[in-house]
């Protein structure tokens, strides 16, 4: 049923989605029923590759899977060499403010850089010495110098004019500063000035607060803010793509909470903040940057808080008439997450069984009818109409896998039985409609 | 049959056809006829008329003593539907009693001559009434029965009140005989007032009704449910017991014909606190309704159905529920369908073969295809225009990398390794694959490198070999995984 899976995929795909959580690797393994949502992201990353921008929003209802694809998403542009960026969307983030909630959002992002041999994170500091490692190299074959000497204090200002040169080719707004901290990250390297070298780090993420700081740490008389965060992203991509990465992929979760912004006016200028970004892309102002939104769909559709409730938007985002459930249009901005059918979520428990076995070197006696049993069991119980997740049929049908493995004499028929179906939607879903218009 | 008796024989003209013997007349007695003829009939049974008197009937049951018997033989009762019910018969002469002994111990006889107030009211009555001369035989006999009248009106009241405890709404006439103004004055002043206090505040003395009364009363008075029911609702508070004490009404009023009411009334009211209880009641009203001689199908109001049902297919099941009952008249079946009313339709899950496999085929597509994205070589993927310092900075190192080649290298040549991530791998070896990250800083800065670089160049080169990362951060430490490091060499 499955062919290539590895033993470490099976146990990560087993182990994660016990917990409940979308597995680190062998995703590709789970994708039942997302095959044209898959195709559509490949053939996203290849257009970004080739110089494209994009922006997706992943609109479902809450467990329909929109951080697995996110994850999916993640998983397959760090293999095509893109960096990658999570973050999810908060009360205390957005994309616009005037009173640093932008800036925790860019630090956020930051933070969360990956890259193929630092998927969990954090690579921000790898990738920026790569680069300097790259224009030392470029540096020293144009002077003809040798690698190692090229690198000690006497040559410390024709890299630096070097980096700076560079990055004044690669960048367009603010990259004077970029620039200069960069260049003092190399300084901090060279003269063995770990502070130093943490304060151009601490600015490159975005956590200097005041100016006043920043010029007495680094010398650098801006810091990144609210208003000119999106820049420095900008900036990074063209960073990032000069030292041969595919592009800059940042996936934004949680977009609801854009739409809980009690504040209509704040709200709406959050909404502007997407349209620009929107427009930079595909209008070609930016080159191999993809940003993907995941929201539910009244962060869309709602006409009084959602991105409806923006004309502008509304008439980007507004779906294909001619789309319908049987013939989709993955090419627009919007890709909307069909809950899975009963049959494909056959086929997912099918291959979950067989992944187990695998897993566990075990031939669990489960037919097809009982695994049919079993769905029947979770569609039927109390609230399933209104709390069902793939997620929860998943992990129950893995839970009972379990029990049957340790407990072969266990009645099956009695395990389905005991299922209950769980509200495991976070309380403010719920309540989402109570909230005031202020 | 011809008729016996030679006095009727003695007449021709007379033909008797009752059929009853002939009941011969004695001239020597002063019995009543009636109680000759019971005597006559019953020979050998001893007769005493006495004993059908309410003093000497109850004597025994009730406790009483000798005056209580003379004053209750001394009353009549005039029969009516509530007081021939033995039940309340005795409830009532309970309460007359009480009432008398009040009375007599309260209200005390303005003039002292008087033993009880009874005896002055009689007096007074007589003398405004018919003013006979004391011990008189007139007087003498008018003051037995003005006393005899004053009781039989202190025992309409007495009914009266009890009437009222049990919920009977109708109450007989309590007139007083005498109409001239100052005797009903008295009369009032003296005891009417008094006892109109007593009887209200000694309700309580008068015994709830028993089940078997109830039933009676319940027949008689249609509407006495209605109290109640009233009181049922108004200690509302699970459905449950709320079914459960209509049970109890409706089963004392088994033989009210309004019965079927009763449980309309509560599917009514109970509509609002619960579903299948209203629908269970409905039924029941249905069952009784179809039971009783006319047949009315009442509906439920159009509000409580929209309380009731929400969704046309509620509507259509219970129709069906109820048409079932009318044809066949299973309540017990009725009821069963009724609780699985609302309770979630069981769905059923097919599944199709023919989509399976269309699924299956679409999924191992994609498997195939995210397979070889995420297994695919990744030279060529680095293929931009900057990429050449890297490259240069490649080819600047392949020259030396060639001469260490020609010293054989330890590691896979596919990895193309550089002279300094070979040391770097050889460190790591020297030093049990654990290096602390400052150490390596120190060491890595003797190279004139960044650290985060070197590392990763390193795990870049060594990805595709090992699928994973192999040089990874542990708290303070560098580690490599020593099954990992095993695949890069080459005589492994």
């Amino acid at each position: 049923m499955i062919d290539n899976i590895k033993p470490k995929e099976a146990t990560s795909i087993i182990n994660s989605l016990v917990s409940g959580v979308v597995p680190k690797i062998g995703v590709q393994h789970i994708t039942v029923g997302r095959s044209e949502e898959v195709n559509a992201f490949i053939g996203s990353l290849e257009d970004v590759k080739n110089g494209l921008s994009l922006v997706k929003f992943w609109i479902g209802d809450f467990g329909s899977g929109k951080s697995f694809m996110l994850h999916l998403l993640n998983t397959v542009a760090l293999k095509q060499k893109f960096v990658v960026a999570n973050a999810d969307f908060t009360p205390d983030n957005r994309l616009y403010a005037n009173d640093g909630k932008s800036v925790i959002l860019y630090s956020a992002i930051m933070d969360n850089i990956s890259i193929q041999t630092k998927p969990e994170g954090g690579a921000l500091q790898t990738l920026l010495e790569k680069w300097i490692e790259q224009v030392i190299a470029k540096t020293a074959e144009e002077n003809h110098i040798s690698l190692m000497e090229i690198r000690t204090d006497q040559y410390l200002n024709l890299i630096q004019n070097s980096i700076m040169k560079t990055v004044n080719e690669i960048t367009e707004v603010g990259g004077f500063d970029f620039g200069s901290a960069i260049v003092k990250y190399y300084e901090g390297y060279i003269k063995g000035d770990e502070l130093l070298r943490r304060n151009a780090l601490k600015w490159l993420k975005g956590e200097y607060t005041t100016k006043t700081e920043a010029r007495q740490d680094l010398g650098i008389r801006e810091i990144i803010n609210d208003s000119n965060y999106y820049d420095m992203l900008k900036n990074f991509c063209k960073l990032f793509v000069s030292m041969g990465y595919s592009g800059f992929m940042i996936n934004l979760d949680e977009a609801i909470n854009l739409y809980k912004i009690s504040v209509s006016a704040s709200r709406e200028k959050n909404y502007e903040k997407i349209l620009s970004i929107y427009n930079d892309c595909f209008q070609g102002k930016v080159s191999n940057l993809f940003i993907n939104f995941a929201g539910t769909k009244e962060f869309l559709e709602n006409e009084r808080r959602g991105l409806f409730s923006y004309q502008a938007l509304k008439s980007r985002l507004e779906g294909n008439r001619f789309e319908t459930s049987e013939f989709r249009d993955f090419a627009q901005p919007v890709i909307k997450l069909m809950p899975l059918n009963h049959n494909e979520i056959f086929v997912l428990l099918k291959k979950l069984k067989y992944i187990f076995d695998y897993n566990y070197k075990t031939e669990l006696n489960i037919s097809d009818e009982e695994i049919s049993t079993f769905m029947e069991e979770m569609f039927n119980k109390p609230g399933a109409a209104e709390f069902l997740t793939p997620r929860e049929v998943i992990r129950d049908f893995l839970n009972i896998l379990n029990i049957i493995r340790q407990n072969p004499e266990v009645d099956k028929t009695r395990l389905f039985g005991e299922i209950e179906i769980t509200d495991e939607r976070p309380n403010d879903l719920i309540l989402l409609d109570s909230i005031e218009e202020l | 049959m011809l008729n016996d008796n030679p006095s009727i024989h003695s007449n021709d003209f007379i033909i008797d056809v009752s059929g009853n013997t002939d009941i011969p007349i004695h001239f020597d007695n002063d019995r009543p006829v009636s109680d000759r003829i019971a005597a006559d009939t019953h020979q050998n049974i001893s007769y005493d008329p006495g004993s059908l008197k309410p003093g000497k009937k109850y004597a025994r049951k009730l406790s009483l003593n000798e005056p209580q018997i003379l004053m209750l033989d001394n009353i009549s009762f005039s029969d009516n539907v509530f007081n021939e019910i033995e039940y309340c018969r005795i409830q009532i002469i309970k309460q007359f009693l009480r009432a008398v002994e009040f009375l007599e111990k309260n209200c005390i006889p303005v003039n002292k001559s008087y033993s009880t107030v009874i005896d002055e009211l009689s007096e007074i009555i007589i003398c405004l009434q018919y003013n006979y001369r004391k011990d008189s035989l007139n007087y003498n006999y008018t003051y037995q029965s003005i006393q005899t009248e004053i009781f039989n009106h202190i025992l309409k009241l007495c009914e009266n009140n009890v009437r009222e405890v049990y919920g009977i709404k109708r109450k007989i006439g309590a007139d007083f005989n005498y109409n001239h103004p100052d005797i009903l004055h008295q009369y009032n002043r003296k005891i009417v007032s008094k006892l109109d206090v007593f009887l209200t505040e000694n309700q309580y003395q008068i015994l709830d009704a028993d089940y078997k009364t109830n039933i009676i009363l319940n027949e008689n008075n249609t509407n006495r449910w209605k109290i109640k029911f009233d009181l049922i609702k108004e200690d509302y508070s699970n459905p449950l017991a709320f079914e459960r004490e209509i049970f109890r009404l409706a089963e004392v009023n088994s033989k009210n014909p309004s019965v079927d009411a009763i449980f309309f009334e509560a599917s009514k009211f109970v509509a609002e606190h619960d579903k299948t209880c209203a629908l269970r009641l409905y039924i029941h009203y249905l069952d009784k309704d179809l039971n009783s001689p006319k047949f009315d199908h009442r509906q439920l109001g159009k509000t409580i159905q929209k309380t009731l049902f929400s969704t046309k297919e509620q509507v259509s099941d219970f129709e069906r529920i109820l048409s079932e009952l009318i044809a066949d008249r299973n309540i017990e079946a009725a009821i069963e369908k009724v609780n699985q009313l609302y309770l979630p339709k069981r769905k059923r899950i097919t599944i199709d073969p023919e989509a399976i496999k269309n699924i299956q085929a679409l999924d191992s597509e994609t498997a195939d295809i995210l397979g070889q994205i995420l297994n695919e070589e990744e030279a060529g993927i680095l293929v931009k225009p900057e990429e050449s310092f890297e490259e240069q900075e490649e080819i600047d190192l392949i020259i030396t990398q060639q001469i260490s080649e020609l010293q054989a290298s330890k590691y896979l040549d596919d990895l193309n390794l550089t002279i300094i991530q070979k040391e770097i791998l050889d460190v790591f070896e020297k030093q049990s694959f654990n290096i602390l990250q400052s150490d390596f800083e120190i060491f890595i800065k003797t190279k004139g490198l960044f650290m985060g670089s070197a590392i990763d160049s390193i795990n870049e080169c060594c990805f595709e070999c090992l699928d994973d990362v192999l040089i990874e951060e542990e708290d303070e430490y560098f580690i490599i995984n020593t099954q990992y490091y095993k695949k890069l060499l080459n005589n492994d």
